[in-house]
């Protein structure tokens, strides 16, 4: 259990939480992104099976990076701004047990880039998620929206930048269950206590597989 | 004879309309035509472009008479033009939508998966008819958009799917009734015509570039992008209008 | 899918592309024939280059894919049954397909 300025973490019957707590939007802050760091790191000793990660409230789980913060960036700053970033996704994808993401808003941009390097995806009704590097002149999540559908559909996301709803989502792949906001946290626990009732060494190794079915084959 | 092609640009989108009645089969003409209004768009900085059909067909595909009486090597050259013509699309440094108004067969099921995105009208109907001439149409493009299950279903029944199943498949991003086909793919014009155009093609290119790669390496590529695009004025036109509370006005720069 | 070990049903399967076709069970049997023999009917030899390119593309860059898939063409447009069907079209009657 811990807690930062806009970051809290906890565990309950095996399972792990990770909530982003930075009104209104929740964009993703260095302290958020230490906080998660922090969480992450604890679960991992400690041997959580499972670990849902949401963000604070129901209006977004994560509206991307804070834009001030982006803003002030230097030449120097920048490459460990991006650094942290993938430090954070490199770390949910080499944690032993599944992360799922709770989807209770807005994912956009960064926030979606951190949904999408989760194992899992369940949203509530108000998910609306957009890959909006084109709104802003960017690009972040081609890489793994590429990876997670087929290619049609991430061309219709990243070139349009236009927000996905709900169900829209959960027709392409994108979530695996949409709720009512109310019962999101106990839809994504029951995910989170169905992997965790599974031997963990089995999971972990699912998993690493998994992990590695997805690179191209060598010298293929 | 009329010009195969109908070419028209309106602020920054483009619109070019197969018009070779009855089925707008592919010839050299409309080939030539099509490449030569896309070199025209790219000089002139036309953002979207939206490739139809005028009439009951998008495209049919090739011209069978052409081959029966030109023989083999006609044919071989023909393979060659189609392709050119599709990779012209597949790089265009903008969104290419195919707004699928009727039959897009053979050829033109390629032509209209060379583009960026797919609208259709009701009245759309796709088959990868390459099968049934004995020929290997699509493989390549189609397993990438719509996967293996899709492009294996498809490709070796040739079967014929109609508008609402090619939206079911992935195949298509949209689906309306024909008469409303038009301003839809204006629609989805406008909106990547109105995106920041660096960030358009990086992602169009990066679609190209990262898709055989390790994750690392591709995730190290997503991240060099990301902090070219950074430094860029558009970028920075971006968060001043978001913190102005109004909307951006790209230039490409 | 894997890491819950869930069921799911075929609505989901045919969402997630998993199966392409969702039919009543009563026709199920029928239209695996239809297919199978949709498939049958085709030129053999295209039947297998179409598998065999589709197999391909995880594998290969998409230059690489489109490359590979060229290839193949060059090689069926010389083939009988190409020239078979080219024929048939033009003369407006059904194609008879040898496999060569």
């Amino acid at each position: 259990m811990g807690e930062n300025a806009q970051t809290r973490w906890w565990r309950q019957d095996g399972v792990g939480y990770v909530v982003i707590d930075n009104p209104p939007m929740n964009v993703l802050s260095d302290v958020n992104r230490r906080g998660m760091l922090e969480a992450l790191g604890e679960f991992q000793r400690d041997g959580v099976r499972a670990v849902v990660l949401t963000g604070a409230g129901d209006r977004a789980f994560c509206g991307g990076a804070d834009l001030k913060e982006e803003e002030r960036l230097t030449p120097e700053t920048v490459q460990q701004f991006l650094r942290r970033g993938q430090e954070v996704n490199r770390t949910i994808r080499e944690l032993d047990a599944p992360v799922i993401a709770a989807i209770n808003g807005w994912t956009m941009g960064g926030g979606l880039v951190l949904a999408l390097w989760c194992d899992l995806r369940v949203g509530s009704t108000r998910a609306k998620l957009g890959a909006v590097g084109v709104k802003v002149g960017l690009m972040a999540s081609n890489v793994q929206l590429a990876r997670l559908v087929p290619e049609a559909r991430a061309r219709d996301a990243l070139l349009t930048g236009r927000t996905l709803e709900a169900a829209e989502a959960l027709a392409w792949g994108l979530l695996s269950a949409v709720v009512p906001p109310e019962e999101l946290l106990r839809e994504a626990t029951a995910w989170a206590r169905r992997i965790a009732a599974r031997p963990a060494a089995l999971v972990a190794e699912a998993k690493r597989a998994l992990n590695r079915a997805l690179e191209p084959e060598p010298g293929a | 004879m009329s010009d195969p092609v109908r070419v028209a640009v309106e602020g920054r989108v483009g619109t070019l309309e197969l018009d070779h009645p009855p089925l707008n089969l592919l010839t050299d003409p409309v080939r030539a035509a099509l490449r030569a209004a896309l070199d025209d768009f790219r000089a002139r900085g036309v953002r979207a472009v939206v490739l139809t059909g005028r009439g009951r067909a998008f495209c049919a595909g090739a011209d069978l008479r052409d081959e029966a009486a030109l023989g083999p090597e006609a044919a071989r050259a023909r393979v060659d033009a189609d392709e050119a013509l599709c990779a012209a699309l597949a790089g265009y440094p903008g969104a290419v939508i195919a707004a699928l108004n009727g039959p897009a067969l053979g050829g033109g099921l390629e032509l209209a998966l060379a583009c960026d995105l797919r609208v259709a009208a009701r009245a759309a109907t796709l088959a990868g008819v390459g099968v049934a001439l004995g020929l290997v149409v699509s493989t390549a493009r189609l397993t990438r958009l719509c996967g293996e299950a899709v492009a294996k279903d498809l490709l070796l029944t040739g079967r014929t799917v109609g508008a609402e199943e090619a939206l079911a498949l992935g195949l298509v991003a949209a689906v309306v009734d024909d008469a409303a086909l038009p301003a839809e793919a204006r629609r989805w014009a406008d909106t990547v015509a109105s995106r920041a155009p660096l960030s358009v093609q990086a992602n169009k290119a990066a679609l190209v570039h990262c898709a055989r790669l390790p994750l690392a390496e591709a995730v190290a590529w997503e991240r060099g992008e990301w902090a070219r695009l950074q430094k860029t004025r558009d970028h920075k036109e971006a968060l001043e209008a978001f913190f102005a509370k109004r909307a951006p006005e790209f230039t490409g720069a | 899918m894997l890491l819950t070990g869930r069921t799911f049903d075929a609505a989901e399967a045919l969402r997630l592309g998993v199966v392409t076709r969702v039919v009543p069970a009563a026709r199920l049997d029928d239209e695996a024939r239809a297919a199978a023999e949709l498939i049958a009917a085709r030129p053999p030899l295209a039947v297998r280059a179409a598998r065999r390119a589709i197999a391909r593309v995880r594998d290969l860059a998409p230059a690489e894919a489109l490359a590979e898939e060229h290839e193949h063409v060059r090689r069926l447009l010389r083939s009988r049954d190409h020239q078979a069907a080219v024929a048939a079209s033009v003369a407006r009657r059904a194609p008879v397909f040898t496999g060569e």
